[in-house]
C-alpha cells in the first residue's frame, strides 16, 4: 500500500504535467492531443484517488511503518477519528486538498465539454496547474507516505482536541470552500486569456462560486462552534491567525458575490470582479500556506516546515501572471456603462465592496504584523482581540447598515422621497429598539448601534417580503400566504439572498449579545451546598476521579438554578491523556435561546472543594441560528429553479414588474 | 503481493486510456468519409 500510494502520487504528478502540456498546445483547436489531455485529467484524478485510498487503508490498518500513520493514529483510536486523521496532519490535509481539486477538475470537464468548449482547455490548464503544484509540495516537502526508520509499537494518536464530531466535518468543509474557488478563478483566467468581453464567465461559474462560498461559510461556522464547545475559554472566535486566514477569502468572496450581480445586470465592475476572484483564490492559497508555514504562531499551525518557499514562489508567480494578464486585457474588461449616480444601487454595491476590502486589510494587517515585526527587528509580538474588534466593528456596522438601505435604492438614479417612505418603518423600529435598550440599562454605544441596525435590517427585509407577497396575491387573486409561497418558490435567488441577509442580522445580535454582556464567575463548590453567583446558583452533587483506558478522568456533576428553579444538571470534566502533556477540558453547557451557562472545571482540592468557571453568554444561540439561516439561504439559491409550469400565471409578470418598481 | 501485481496493471491501463485517442487516430481517420473528388472530364 505504501508503494501504491507513493507511486500513484509520482505518476499523478507526471500525468498532470502531461495534461497541462497537452491542453495548452491544443488550446486553439480541438484535436486528438486535446482528447488525450482531458483523459489525463481524469487519469490524474484516479491516481490521486488511489493514493488517498492507500493512505486510508494504511491508517485503518495502523501501519506504523508510515510516519504519518504513527504521528496521528494509535491502536486505541476509534475508527471515526482514524478517518479524521486523514486530514488531521499536514501532508494528509494536502492530499485531501489535491483530491478535491482533482475531483472538481473532472466534474467541471464533464459539465462543460459540450457547452463551452472554447473555455474548457484554459479552465482545465489552470485547475491542473494548481493541482500539480500541490502534488509537487507533497512529493518534495510533505510526503504522506514517508517511511520511518524505526517502527514504533504504537502511534502517538490524534490530539484529543481534534477528537470531536465537529472537528471531523469542519476541515473538509473548509477545504471544499478553499478548493472550489479554484473553479471560478479558472473561468476568470480563461475569459481573460480568450479576450472575452461579455462577462459570460460569471454566469458559467455562478454555481461554483455559490457552492464554494457556502462550503467556506459552513467551514468557518463549524470551526467556530467546535472552538466554542471544545476549547473551553468561553468564546468561539479568538482572532487566531488561521481563523483569520479563512475569514479573509470569505470576506473577499462575499464582496465578489455581490459585485458580480452588478456586472450581470449592468455590465459594470468588470475589472473589479476579475480582481476580486483572483484575490479570493490567492487568499485561499495564502490560508493554506499560513496554516502550514509556521510563520505565525497559532493553535492550528502545523510545526515549522520547509513548505514556505514553495508556497511563496507559487503565490508570487501566480499573482504576477494574473496581474500581467489583467493589465494586458484592460480594453476587453472595460465597463459597458459608466457610474452615473453617487447614491444608487450600484454605488451601494461598490461601497459594500470597499468595506469588505477594508475589513480584509484590517484582518490581514493584524494577522501579519507579528511576522513583519519579527522579521524586521526580532520582536516577538502578538496582535490580540481588542485591535481586531476596534478596527472591524465600525466597518461591520457600516456593512449592516447598507444591508438595510441597499435593497431600496434604485439602479442608476436616486429618489429620496420613495426611499424615505419605505425606510420610515424600519428606522422607527431601530429607534424604538435603541430606546428600549437604553431604558433597560444598556450603555455601550457600539452594542446599541448594532442592535438598532440589526432591527433596521430585519424590519426592512420583512417589509420587502410582505410587499412582494401582497403584490403577488393581488395580481394572481390568491391569499397572501399563497402569494408569499409562490414568490418564495419562483424567485429563488431573491429569497435565498433575503434569508441569508436576515441570518446575518440575527447572527450579529448573537455576536453582540454574547460579547458585550457576557459575565464570568469563578465559583467554589462543596458537595451538597448551594452556592449563589450572579442571580443564579450551583450545587455540586457528585465529584469523581477515575482511570480510563487511555486517560485519567475527573468530573463534577452540578445542578444549576435560576433563582429557585432548577434549570438542569451539567457535568464538566478534565481529561489527562497519557500520550499528551496538555490536560484537556471537556466543558458542559446549559443552553436556552436567551443565554448559555458555560461551565468549565478549573480545579479541585483534596478536601473535596471544586472550583468551576461559569460563563454566562447571553443570546449566543442567535449566532448559530443566524449561521443556519445564512446556510439555508445559500443552499436555497443553489437549488435548481422552479419548473416553468409554476412560474406560468399570466399575472406573474405583471406582479413581478410591480414588485420590482416598488422594491428595487 | 496482489498489490504489486495490480499496481503496474493499473498504471498501464491508465497510460493506455490516456493515449487511446492517439493510438486510434489512424483508424479514426480511415473511418472518416473521404471528401468526394470530382473526376475530371476528359
Amino acid at each position: 500500500m505504501i508503494e501504491l500510494g507513493h507511486y500513484s502520487l509520482v505518476f499523478a504528478w507526471a500525468m498532470s504535467l502531461f495534461a497541462i502540456a497537452a491542453l495548452w498546445f491544443s488550446r486553439r483547436r480541438p484535436n486528438t492531443l486535446r482528447q488525450c489531455g482531458y483523459r489525463a485529467v481524469t487519469a490524474s484524478f484516479l491516481l490521486i484517488g488511489a493514493a488517498s485510498l492507500a493512505l486510508l487503508v494504511l491508517l485503518i490498518t495502523r501501519d506504523f511503518r508510515v510516519e504519518y500513520v504513527a504521528a496521528y493514529t494509535s491502536r486505541d483510536l476509534p475508527l471515526l477519528y482514524v478517518l479524521t486523521a486523514f486530514w488531521g496532519g499536514q501532508s494528509g490535509s494536502l492530499l485531501l486538498w489535491t483530491l478535491l481539486l482533482a475531483l472538481f477538475a473532472v466534474v467541471t470537464m464533464l459539465q462543460s465539454r459540450n457547452r463551452y468548449e472554447d473555455y474548457l482547455p484554459y479552465v482545465a490548464v489552470v485547475i491542473v496547474t494548481v493541482q500539480h503544484f500541490f502534488l509537487s509540495v507533497m512529493l518534495f516537502a510533505a510526503n504522506p507516505f514517508e517511511i520511518l526508520e524505526k517502527v514504533p509499537l504504537d502511534g502517538r494518536g490524534l490530539n484529543p482536541l481534534l477528537q470531536n464530531f465537529f472537528m471531523v466535518i469542519h476541515p473538509p468543509f473548509l477545504y471544499l470552500g478553499y478548493v472550489a474557488f479554484t473553479v471560478p478563478f479558472a473561468f476568470a483566467i480563461a475569459a481573460l486569456a480568450l479576450r472575452k468581453r461579455d462577462g459570460e464567465w460569471t454566469k458559467l461559474s455562478r454555481r461554483w462560486t455559490l457552492l464554494s462560498w457556502s462550503f467556506l461559510t459552513a467551514g468557518i461556522l463549524l470551526g467556530a462552534y467546535w472552538a466554542y464547545i471544545e476549547l473551553g475559554w468561553g468564546g468561539y472566535w479568538a482572532w487566531d491567525p488561521v481563523e483569520n486566514a479563512s475569514l479573509m477569502p470569505w470576506l473577499i468572496a462575499t464582496a465578489y458575490l455581490h459585485s458580480v450581480k452588478v456586472e450581470q445586470r449592468e455590465g459594470m465592475f468588470r475589472r473589479w470582479n476579475y480582481a476580486l476572484i483572483i484575490v479570493t483564490f490567492e487568499l485561499c492559497i495564502f490560508g493554506t500556506f499560513l496554516t502550514r508555514s509556521g510563520i505565525v504562531s497559532s493553535v492550528h499551525a502545523f510545526a515549522d516546515s520547509n513548505m514556505g518557499p514553495l508556497f511563496l514562489t507559487f503565490m508570487g508567480t501566480s499573482t504576477l501572471l494574473c496581474l500581467v494578464l489583467l493589465i494586458s486585457r484592460l480594453e476587453e474588461t472595460r465597463a459597458e456603462k459608466p457610474m452615473v449616480s453617487l447614491v444608487s444601487r450600484e454605488s451601494a454595491f461598490l461601497l459594500v465592496n470597499l468595506l469588505f476590502l477594508a475589513l480584509t486589510a484590517a484582518v490581514m494587517w493584524g494577522t501579519m504584523y507579528p511576522a513583519f515585526a519579527q522579521a524586521a527587528n526580532g520582536e516577538k509580538l502578538s496582535v490580540s482581540a481588542p485591535f481586531f474588534n476596534r478596527t472591524t466593528w465600525p466597518l461591520a456596522l457600516a456593512v449592516l447598515l447598507l444591508l438595510a438601505l441597499g435593497p431600496w435604492l434604485k439602479w442608476r438614479k436616486f429618489e429620496f422621497s420613495a426611499l424615505a417612505r419605505t425606510l420610515a418603518a424600519p428606522v422607527f423600529a431601530a429607534l424604538v429598539t435603541a430606546l428600549i435598550l437604553v431604558v433597560a440599562g444598556m450603555r455601550k454605544p457600539i452594542a446599541l448601534a448594532f442592535f438598532a441596525t440589526s432591527a433596521l435590517v430585519i424590519v426592512s427585509l420583512l417589509i420587502d417580503i410582505g410587499r412582494s407577497a401582497r403584490y403577488e396575491a393581488t395580481a394572481s387573486e390568491i391569499s397572501i400566504f399563497s402569494g408569499l409561497f409562490r414568490q418564495f418558490w419562483t424567485r429563488k435567488r431573491h429569497y435565498g439572498a433575503l434569508l441569508a441577509h436576515l441570518g446575518v442580522a440575527v447572527a450579529f445580535i448573537g455576536i453582540l449579545g454574547s460579547s458585550s454582556f457576557s459575565q464570568e464567575h469563578d465559583v467554589e463548590l462543596k458537595k451538597g451546598i448551594k452556592v449563589p453567583f450572579g442571580g443564579r446558583a450551583a450545587e455540586m452533587v457528585e465529584f469523581s476521579q477515575h482511570r480510563d483506558v487511555n486517560k485519567d478522568v475527573v468530573y463534577a456533576k452540578i445542578n444549576l438554578y435560576e433563582g429557585d428553579s432548577f434549570i438542569g444538571q451539567v457535568q464538566p470534566e478534565k481529561h489527562f491523556h497519557f500520550k499528551f502533556e496538555q490536560p484537556q477540558t471537556e466543558i458542559a453547557i446549559a443552553s436556552t435561546l436567551t443565554r448559555d451557562l458555560y461551565v468549565v472545571l478549573l480545579g479541585w482540592e483534596d478536601d473535596g472543594r471544586v472550583t468551576v468557571r461559569v460563563n454566562v453568554n447571553p443570546m449566543i444561540a442567535f449566532l448559530w441560528i443566524g449561521g443556519l439561516m445564512i446556510m439555508a439561504g445559500s443552499v436555497y439559491v443553489l437549488f435548481p429553479g422552479a419548473p416553468k409550469a409554476v412560474k406560468a400565471p399570466v399575472a406573474e409578470a405583471q406582479a413581478q414588474k410591480q414588485v420590482e418598481e416598488a422594491t428595487v | 503481493m496482489i498489490t504489486y501485481l495490480l499496481m503496474p496493471l493499473f498504471f498501464i491501463a491508465l497510460i493506455l486510456y490516456v493515449s487511446w485517442p492517439v493510438l486510434n487516430e489512424d483508424e479514426q481517420a480511415a473511418q472518416e468519409p473521404k471528401p468526394a473528388v470530382k473526376k475530371k472530364k476528359r
